[in-house]
Order: C-alpha cells, then sequence, then structure tokens
C-alpha cells in the first residue's frame, strides 16, 4: 500500500518538478530505473511466495540500482557502452518477465 | 539479484493461491512502520526517476538516445545537405555581388566607359588616339570599291577601332559602291573622289604593316597606277560620325545572365 502511495507520490512530483536529468546520469538514469523495476517485481513474487523481507527488498534494490549502474559505466569506460545498456535491460527484461509469469501463477494459477 | 524469488516447492496448488492472495491483503494493509517508510521512499525515488528519464528522453530526442551508427547517418545527412547548402550560398552571394558590385558611382562610371566604347564601336562619338593617316592617289580607275572595302577589313583585322574614310565614319553598316559615274566611290551614300583620305586609329605599326602585306591594299592600288601613302601618327582625331538612328525593330532584350 504504502509503495503504490510512494509511487504515485514519486511520479506526481517528477511530473509537476519537471527535473532536468544532469547530462552526466543521462546514460544510467533508464538502466538503473529498469534495474529497480526488477527488484520491485522480485520483491511482489517474494511476497506472494510468503518469503518478503523488508530489509532484504531494500538491499536488493539499492544494489539492484547501483549494479546495473556500475556495470553501464564500466560499459561506457570499455568503449562498449550501448552493449553493455542493452545486455543489462535484456537480462533485466527477462528477469522482470520471470517474476511476472511467477506472480501470474501465484494469483490465477494459470 | 532480488533474493526474495526463490522459488517453493510445489504445494498444493490451491492452498497455494490462497496463500498468496491473503499474504497479498495483508501487504497491502497499510502499516506505518520505519520499514515501510523506507519501502515508500524508494517507491518515490522509483516514479521520481521514472518520470525524469522518460521527459529526458522525450526532451533530448534522437540524439541522446541514438546508437553510433544512427548519428553517424544523421551527421553524413547533414554534412550533404551543409554541402548543398552552400553551393547554393555561393550561388547567392555571387548573384548578390553581381547585383551591387561596388558604388553607385563606380556602377555609373563602369556604364559610362561601356557606352563609351559603343558609342566609339558605332560611330556616334568622336575618337582619338594613335593610328594612321592613308592617302589614295587614284591613277586611271586603280581606286574601286572593292580596294576601299578591302582596306578597311585589312584594318580592322589588324585592330583598328575606328575609321574614317573622307568625311564618312566608317561602321558596321557602311556600303561601298562604285559611283555610277565611275569618278569616285560612293561610301554610305558620300560619293568620294581622289586622293581618298583614310584616319584609322589602332596600333599605327600593325596597320602599315597591315596595309604593305604582299598582294595587300598597297600592292593592288600600286599595280593598278595608283599610290598610297601611309603615315604613323601618335594622335590621330576622327572627328566623323555617324548618325544614330534609334532602332524601329530591335529593342534591347534581357541579358540572360540576370546582372
Amino acid at each position: 500500500m504504502i509503495a503504490a502511495l510512494g509511487l504515485l507520490v514519486g511520479i506526481v512530483l517528477g511530473v509537476i518538478l519537471q527535473p532536468d536529468v544532469p547530462l552526466w546520469m543521462q546514460p544510467y538514469l533508464p538502466i538503473a530505473v529498469v534495474a529497480a523495476l526488477d527488484a520491485v517485481f522480485g520483491a511482489a513474487r517474494a511476497l506472494l511466495d510468503g518469503v518478503f523481507d523488508d530489509r532484504v527488498f531494500v538491499i536488493s534494490f539499492l544494489s539492484n540500482v547501483v549494479v546495473a549502474a556500475l556495470l553501464v559505466f564500466l560499459g561506457d569506460q570499455l568503449g562498449v557502452g550501448a552493449q553493455i545498456s542493452t545486455g543489462v535491460v535484456v537480462v533485466l527484461a527477462m528477469r522482470i518477465f520471470a517474476n511476472v509469469a511467477a506472480i501470474r501463477r501465484r494469483l490465477l494459477k494459470a | 539479484m532480488s533474493d526474495e524469488s526463490t522459488a517453493e516447492p510445489a504445494d498444493d496448488a490451491a492452498q497455494e493461491e490462497q496463500n498468496a492472495r491473503a499474504r497479498l491483503r495483508t501487504a497491502l494493509a497499510p502499516r506505518a512502520t520505519v520499514q515501510q517508510l523506507v519501502i515508500g521512499l524508494l517507491f518515490v525515488g522509483l516514479g521520481f526517476a521514472g518520470v525524469a528519464a522518460t521527459q529526458a528522453s522525450a526532451q533530448t530526442g534522437l540524439l541522446a538516445t541514438a546508437r553510433e551508427d544512427e548519428v553517424v547517418r544523421v551527421l553524413d545527412d547533414l554534412t550533404e545537405r551543409q554541402i548543398r547548402l552552400q553551393a547554393e550560398q555561393r550561388a547567392l552571394e555571387a548573384a548578390r555581388d553581381r547585383l551591387l558590385s561596388g558604388s553607385e558611382e563606380q556602377r555609373l562610371a563602369a556604364s559610362r566607359a561601356r557606352a563609351d566604347a559603343l558609342a566609339i564601336l558605332a560611330g556616334t562619338a568622336p575618337a582619338v588616339g594613335t593610328g594612321i593617316r592613308v592617302t589614295l592617289q587614284d591613277g586611271g580607275g586603280a581606286i574601286t570599291s572593292a580596294v576601299l572595302l578591302d582596306a578597311v577589313q585589312e584594318l580592322r583585322d589588324a585592330g583598328a577601332e575606328a575609321i574614317q574614310i573622307g568625311e564618312v565614319r566608317v561602321v558596321a553598316s557602311t556600303w561601298f559602291e562604285d559611283d555610277a559615274d565611275g569618278r569616285g566611290v560612293s561610301v554610305a551614300g558620300t560619293v568620294l573622289t581622289s586622293p581618298y583620305r583614310l584616319l584609322v586609329i589602332g596600333d599605327a605599326a600593325t596597320l602599315a604593316t597591315a596595309l604593305e602585306i604582299p598582294g595587300g591594299v598597297a600592292d593592288t592600288v600600286r599595280t593598278a597606277g595608283g599610290s598610297i601613302d601611309v603615315v604613323q601618327e601618335t594622335e590621330v582625331v576622327i572627328r566623323a560620325l555617324q548618325p544614330v538612328s534609334t532602332p524601329q525593330y530591335a529593342r534591347p532584350a534581357p541579358s540572360p545572365s540576370g546582372s
């Protein structure tokens, strides 16, 4: 509940404030968002499995974001930033799909 | 990376679904704990960052998100377009320079110089300059219209810029005809008789040589019993004028260059 509220508040804040993303942050922000989404879906699945833990969620959320951004940063330094970005997004998207499939099975038995 | 996603062993499926729904309901119930607050803050950050990223990609548009080869293609397109536009710009600037070359006075001076040159060519203005003075003495039918025409053409070939025969200015439309009486030559309607005096402006040495070439005008005149006398002058003044006639049919046409 509070998560949905927080998400809503964040979206409203973003729309109202129209934040300017600093240039150095622009390659990392979308990846970080996707990584955070992955953590969120993982948490939702864990919740339905009955193994959800606040602490684990917070840590996984933050580590996901940091690791994804670091990977892209490393790729940028190595000159393969675009490829690493694509790889990270593909992997995260696969995990999100897998988690959504698990959630769907738990809730809908289908 | 999310450690919660460890799968459970398959239990009784119906029971499991009930449990899942129960857990979901439990989770959705609002609780005011520190953990919930932290999670809420994380989601605030997520929503904010999501909107920011969306707007950033919308603002920066193509270039920020484009792959390298796409950027290269865009750059190529721009370069090609720039080359085209630069060519167009050069053409337009040249046209402008033609239209605006120099000040008003410079353009007037250029126009006057052109008009003067054309007036000399058309024989409507007096002319002065280096040249030769030719006197042709008839010796019993030696000087015919053909001889005078030959002389004029030789002189023109030698670079004569203005020619006067007797009191007649020689221009493009000047014609020569043997006079009906056989006593002289009609030059554009004016009957001239011996001695014929020619005033020619041009390079004096070249003009004199042109008349003296073997088989040329001088030879012809002497062979026929006449005499020719060529004097090189540093200043020959041609005062005879060709009356200006307004063309009845011809009108100036716009120049194709548009300048």
